[in-house]
């Protein structure tokens, strides 16, 4: 009996049946593929990406120069100097972060006491050269007036939370 | 002077001559017998006899501690090689006092007698008083009366021809209560800012320039002189045990004949309202009763038969304070009282100690918030507790005082201020 | 002694010490702000409250003294509770603005309320905001942060004299203030910053550079003046950030030039690379090109070398060995502001301790405006004399001590012998005489009623004279020191253990000087000159700047260009545009080395700061100079240096290892055959000149920092000052354009007046063109000019 089951799955190829119906029924289920870059995954609001620094709405840049996150960087990845700017404010002359040292971890902002430093959702930029991931103060106000509403919006979504 | 030197029948020591015209004229007041036991004191008594003396009269201060009198003359360090200094102090700032003001308008040359006698006893030849800078008329009643007593060799050198000399100047305080504080009042009175010193060392052994100093009340100084013609045991037999003599009482607020009265210590607060103020405005007993000047604490109408005395108010849960009785009857808003008193506080605040100087401006915008009606139930915690706070933790007594109103309306009428909140409490 | 319980341990103090003083010295941690072991006690922070058995209240422990068997607890749930409550009140108009504060990661307030107070305020209503204040180029203020303690009201008050803080309103619209507008009139008024237990006074300079946790301590010797106190210097990396008084050093303060200049170490003016002159600039260039070019210059040369005292021991004792092997007959000088080079019966440098300074009967300045010149030694004085001790002073000018003197009078320079001769007639008068006054005073006709004050103080108990800068630069000097010495010889305060013989030196190192260079050295000028006749014909100069410093602008301005200039140096100075090869050489707190000051308390640095440039340790250039010049390097380590210094001084081999008892002095020298009779050439010309020491403008140091540089201006006086009655003499007003003859021919300056100057002196701020009076000892005076 045995025998005679075996050679009628062998010959009608069942196990094959078996194996292309689970084809089958996942051809016709909703694809959770995504055809990166074309398509993407949602990002949670809390995502560590690229760094970047914000700016008030009148366009002043918010970022004090109180060191904080670069005493709490864990990889010291953050390089600042400050100085007294004419108007009597405490403003960085330079602010540094090595991405190449960085670890994402996020205690720059959890330390920032101005929401200054962010990291943002960005993921994509790689680059050539090692040296292109030396951000600098410009770079990183740049990535934050490109990114703002995005910011504004994930540490909205966030609020709730803290 | 009708003083009696039978102690039951005495009526009056430092408000004896008070109702007779021009006695700040220095004819008029001999004429009445001031300066009269003077020379007596100078030629005949000496230092020892006078502290004695005013020791067994029981006589304690009556500026607000009541620190027996004798005994803090016997503090003063002699043979120091230092000047003793003696001050009157005159600076009546306290809410609901007006007792000084009047012995100073009009019977001037008692304090001066009482100056001298007090200033040979101790040794002093260089007395000042310090007299509330808003009491412009009286300094210069007190200034005339001064001139007078100089030109009648009372004051100056060799008074009365003995070779006693004692100069006695007026200095003019510029508006701030805290310079009621003795030490204060030095600082001021030395030039600088008036804030309290503290303590130890006591004024006894460095206040005026670091000089031994007296610091006396006006009210304390003006029964020197009826202690020295009647002698102690006298004095000792108005009034109660260590509650002896005569005291003027300040009565305002809701009576209906405030003013000054003078009565032995030992009647009793309803005798006083009763008999001597014409009685309540309204009803018959008192909501609350501030006993001793706004900085003491209230107490309730449960203690209305309390005998005036140092002793049963401290029993009673306040103190005597300056004597000055602030009266409310039912229609008083407490809220608005201690909302109002607050204010003053923190006004007067020397901004010295840290609780003294935060604490009392806090206290006042909670209170105003209350008052207003948009405190909350959280606000009467952080009132109690800034207030309790700052009480006993400073330099001087100022924020006890501030703390004593609120602490009071707290305790007596919390329901009161619950009605006052936003989210009333049923 | 009393014997009191804290937290029920048994405890011994001295008696009116205070329940705070106790514990702090027990280790009982009690929290305060306004309390400062400096300062009197206000009482008013109310921070440091502690509980008494006995006590109704909880006592603040600042204020209370101890007594017999007292039993004080310093925590309970009672006080954390009122402590908790005193940083609620505290914080309440505090702004919570850490993050921009540099005080924020050193602040009590931060600490205490992370301590002691609760987690949340509950103060909602409005805050208060105070308007800054500006005090200078020092101090910056934001005074919404200030908690009231009063700390720098009373350092004003009592420390500097000057009292020009203050405390304006009451309640809590209570102010801190300062009284003068423009700066603080105080030679230490960086102190504040550093007493300030809150941010509300900070240095202005680094104001919002760094933060407390970036720097890196380390302790050094501040060598601005002889004082040398001592310093813990703050640096970020290799970049200064920040001087500050070594709070375990002797003195808890250090004035604002030895603080301030850090400024000059991170400035342009530092020399960081060898460079040599190319055209009208110079180049960088690599060590060996610029030792050959030095060596080029050098060798075969008689050379003159002129250098400053400010070096470590070690580098300064490495200039004597590199003469001694490369230039036999070279000549040396080091000392700007002596022109009498003979023999001093006693040397630069103190013979008594601060501490007897500050002890002695009667202390008399001679010559000195000790603010500027010591500023700590004068805060000690200060101190004194508030006790109300007696501080008398002789000299040129009424110059401010922000104190009261108990004697203070004006002479010219030429009266000194005078005054002298005065005060030995007295001392002889009272039986005091010393061999050799007679011969000395028959020198000299006049007397000056002055001595009378020098006399008086002489015949206390214990004297201490400190000889200052007046008598040192005079032409006469050896022997009017001479006669100082007979004076104090004779009234007893000769002998060791009383010597009571102070003569304030040039700099650091005074005593190692003398040891050191003393049968070699030639005044600064004389080297000068000598460059300019060509009997020299090279110049080492190292770190020294005659043409920005000291009295020999005239004859330094001749010089130069005239011979070629090798300059070794840490910072450039007014001469390096004349150096034709400059050699970095590490500055006082970049290197290992001893320091010595005017009393001769030693100090060894062991943790110098990294160079910023090139730099390396003046001995290791002096004996690579030895060697390319092509003789053997006498000394190839620190420790070989050191050794050929223990031939001098042979008791600093035991300090380097480890070995000596921490209070050992270098003695200064005593030179018994120095015997000076005075000269009697009669004065030429009516005034005599006095120049200014400005603390914020002597040294190429100090010029090179902004900060000192702005407080320069502040601090200024007229280029040239003399009595009024002086100009009235001559029929002039002031403001009038005046002629001055001198040796040098004639100038014009407008003159300013001041009634503190002694009338026939001529005082002379070193600023601008009038600078070149400094080189002259005397000056007439005439009406002129266009």
């Amino acid at each position: 009996m045995q025998m005679i089951k075996r050679a009628f799955k062998t010959w009608l190829l069942w196990e094959l049946v078996i194996g292309l119906s689970l084809t089958g029924r996942y051809m016709f289920r909703k694809k959770i593929t995504v055809e990166y870059p074309e398509q993407r995954t949602p990002l949670s609001p809390r995502f560590r990406g690229l760094h970047a620094l914000r700016r008030y709405d009148s366009g002043e840049e918010r970022c004090i120069a109180c060191k904080l996150c670069e005493v709490v960087c864990p990889a010291l990845a953050i390089v600042i100097e400050s100085k007294e700017r004419q108007d009597g404010s405490r403003r960085t002359t330079r602010y540094d972060i090595d991405l190449t040292k960085c670890i994402y971890c996020g205690l720059c902002q959890e330390a920032c006491p101005v929401d200054a430093i962010v990291e943002t959702q960005e993921f994509e930029y790689a680059t050539e050269t090692r040296d292109a991931l030396y951000y600098t103060k410009e770079m990183l106000l740049d990535v934050g007036d490109r990114l703002e509403a995005q910011i504004t919006a994930n540490l909205k979504a966030d609020e709730r939370y803290r | 002077m009708t003083i009696s030197s039978d102690p039951s029948k005495v009526t009056a020591i430092c408000f004896d001559r008070i109702n007779i015209p021009n006695q700040n004229k220095l004819s008029v007041a001999r004429e009445n017998g001031a300066y009269k036991f003077l020379s007596t004191v100078l030629k005949e008594f000496d230092s020892d006899k006078i502290i004695s003396e005013v020791k067994t009269s029981g006589l304690r201060g009556r500026g607000g501690a009541g620190f027996p009198t004798g005994l803090k003359w016997s503090f003063v360090p002699r043979n120091t090689g230092k000047p003793i200094y003696l001050l009157c102090n005159a600076d009546e700032g306290e809410p609901g006092t007006f007792k000084d003001r009047d012995i100073m308008r009009f019977d001037p040359h008692l304090l001066i007698e009482g100056m001298i006698m007090a200033g040979f006893a101790l040794g002093v030849h260089d007395a000042y008083i310090y007299i509330r800078g808003e009491f412009l008329h009286e300094a210069n009643v007190l200034n005339a009366a001064i001139e007078e007593a100089y030109a009648a060799n009372l004051l100056g050198e060799n008074i009365l021809g003995t070779n006693y000399s004692l100069n006695l100047t007026v200095h003019r305080g510029a508006g701030a209560y805290v310079c009621g504080e003795e030490t204060a009042l030095i600082e001021s009175l030395e030039g600088k800012p008036g804030r309290p010193r503290f303590k130890p060392p006591f004024p006894a052994v460095e206040g005026f320039y670091a000089c031994p100093t007296v610091v006396n009340n006006v009210e304390t100084l003006a029964t020197i002189p009826a202690i020295l013609e009647f002698g102690g045991a006298w004095h000792a037999a108005i009034g109660k045990p260590n509650n002896t003599g005569m005291k003027i009482f300040s009565v305002s607020g809701h009576v209906n004949k405030p003013g000054n009265y003078e009565v032995p210590l030992g009647t009793t607060l309803r005798s006083l309202i009763e008999n001597q103020c014409g009685g309540l405005q309204h009803g018959s007993v008192p909501k609350a009763i501030i006993p001793g000047g706004s900085s003491t604490p209230w107490i309730l109408a449960e203690h209305y038969d309390v005998p005036l005395t140092y002793d049963d108010i401290v029993k009673a849960g306040s103190f005597l304070g300056s004597g000055a009785i602030i009266v409310m009857d039912e229609t008083a808003d407490m809220v608005a009282l201690t909302r109002r008193l607050t204010h003053f506080y923190a006004h007067e605040s020397c901004g010295q100690c840290t609780p003294c100087r935060e604490g009392t401006g806090w206290v006042e915008r909670v209170m105003t918030r209350v008052e207003n009606g948009s405190g909350c139930e959280a606000d009467l915690t952080v009132l109690k507790e800034a207030s309790e706070h700052m009480a006993g933790r400073t330099i001087c007594a100022l924020a006890d005082g501030a703390a004593a109103p609120v602490l009071s309306l707290l305790k007596h009428f919390p329901d009161e201020v619950r009605s006052h909140l936003k989210e009333k409490v049923a | 002694m009393t014997t009191l319980f804290i937290n029920d341990e048994e405890v011994t103090v001295t008696a009116g010490t205070s329940i705070l003083e106790a514990c702090r010295k027990h280790g009982a941690d009690v929290p305060y702000f306004c309390y400062h072991p400096e300062l009197s006690v206000a009482a008013n922070c109310r921070m440091c409250l502690v509980e008494v058995e006995g006590f109704a209240k909880p006592a603040a422990s600042c204020c209370t003294p101890v007594s017999e068997g007292m039993k004080v607890r310093t925590q309970s749930e009672g006080l954390s509770k009122d402590r908790q409550m005193v940083m609620e009140y505290l914080l309440i108009h505090h702004p919570l603005d850490c993050p921009v504060c540099d005080q924020g990661g050193a602040c009590k307030l931060q600490d205490y309320t992370i301590t002691h107070g609760a987690n949340h305020g509950r103060y909602a209503e409005e805050k208060r905001a105070v308007v800054d204040h500006d005090l200078g180029p020092f101090v910056s203020t934001c005074m919404t942060r200030c908690i009231h303690c009063t700390r720098c009201v009373r350092f004003a008050d009592e420390i500097a004299g000057t009292g020009d803080m203050g405390i304006l309103n009451r309640s809590d619209h209570m102010k801190i203030d300062g009284i003068v507008e423009e700066a603080l009139e105080s030679e230490l008024s960086g102190n504040l910053a550093e007493i300030c237990p809150v941010g509300a006074l900070l240095d202005k300079p680094s104001h919002d550079v760094s933060r407390p946790w970036e720097v890196t301590r380390h302790k050094s010797t501040c060598t601005q003046c002889p004082q040398g106190c001592d310093i813990v210097i703050e640096s970020r990396g290799k970049e200064v950030i920040r001087i500050k008084s070594d709070h375990e050093g002797v003195e808890s303060w250090i004035c604002d030039r030895g603080r301030y200049v850090y400024d000059a170490f991170r400035s342009v003016h530092r020399i960081s690379q060898p460079t040599i002159k190319e055209g009208d600039g110079s180049v960088a260039v690599a060590w060996d090109e610029a030792f050959a070019h030095a060596v080029n210059i050098l060798k075969d040369k008689k050379v003159g070398i002129v250098f400053s005292p400010y070096w470590s021991v070690e580098g300064l004792a490495s200039i004597r060995m590199l003469k001694d092997v490369a230039f036999k007959d070279a000549k040396v000088a080091f000392d700007l502001h002596r022109r009498d080079m003979r023999m001093f019966a006693f040397e630069e440098g103190f013979g008594s301790s601060t501490e007897d300074i500050v002890e002695a009967d009667e202390v008399v300045i001679l010559g000195s405006d000790l603010r500027q010149r010591l500023p700590i030694l004068m805060q000690m004085l200060r101190k004194r004399s508030n006790e109300g001790k007696s501080v008398s002073r002789i000299g040129a000018m009424h110059y401010r001590t922000n104190s009261e003197l108990s004697n203070d009078q004006i002479i010219r320079p030429r009266d000194w012998h005078a005054v002298i001769a005065r005060a030995m007639q007295q001392l002889i008068d009272q039986g005091k005489p010393a061999a050799g006054m007679k011969e000395w005073m028959a020198k000299v006709t006049d007397r000056h009623e002055a001595g009378k004050v020098l006399a008086d103080a002489l015949l206390a108990d214990t004297c201490c004279l400190l000889v200052g800068e007046e008598i040192r630069s005079h032409v006469d000097a050896a022997s009017l020191i001479f006669g100082l010495d007979m004076l104090m010889r004779a009234s007893g305060h000769g002998e060791v253990g009383r010597d009571g013989r102070n003569l304030i030196p040039e700099g650091m190192n005074a005593q190692l000087l003398s040891a050191v260079f003393g049968d070699v050295r030639v005044s600064v000028g004389e080297l000068l000159d000598a460059a300019n006749d060509g009997d020299i014909e090279a110049l080492l100069l190292i770190g020294s700047d005659p043409l920005g410093d000291g009295l020999f602008p005239v004859e330094a301005k001749r010089a130069m260009g005239k011979v070629p200039m090798v300059q070794v140096g840490a910072i450039a100075g007014q001469i390096s545009v004349f150096a034709d090869v400059q050699l970095p050489a590490a500055a006082y707190s970049e290197v290992e080395g001893t320091f010595i000051n005017q009393e001769g308390r030693i100090r060894v640095a062991t943790q110098p700061l990294k160079s910023l440039g090139e730099e390396r340790a003046l001995w290791k250039i002096m004996m690579r100079l030895a060697q390319d010049l092509g003789f053997e390097a006498p000394a190839v380590s620190l420790d070989g240096v050191r050794e050929a210094i223990a031939q001098y001084i042979p008791e600093l081999k035991d300090v380097w290892a480890g070995k000596a008892d921490g209070g050992w002095k270098v003695p200064v020298k005593r030179n018994r055959i120095a015997e000076m009779l005075p000269n009697d050439i009669e004065p030429a010309m009516a005034l005599d000149v006095v120049s200014r020491y400005s603390m914020y403008r002597e040294g190429a140091w100090v010029r090179a920092s902004a900060s000192l540089a702005e407080a320069g201006r502040l601090h200024a006086l007229d280029d040239v000052i003399v009595h009024p009655d002086t100009l009235a003499a001559l029929g002039l007003k002031a403001n009038d354009k005046c002629t001055f003859q001198t040796s040098n021919g004639a100038c014009q300056f407008v003159a300013g007046t001041r009634d503190d100057v002694s009338p026939g002196v001529l005082f002379v701020s070193k600023r601008g063109v009038a600078g070149d009076l400094s080189s002259e000892t005397m000056v007439n005076l005439s009406k002129g000019g266009a």
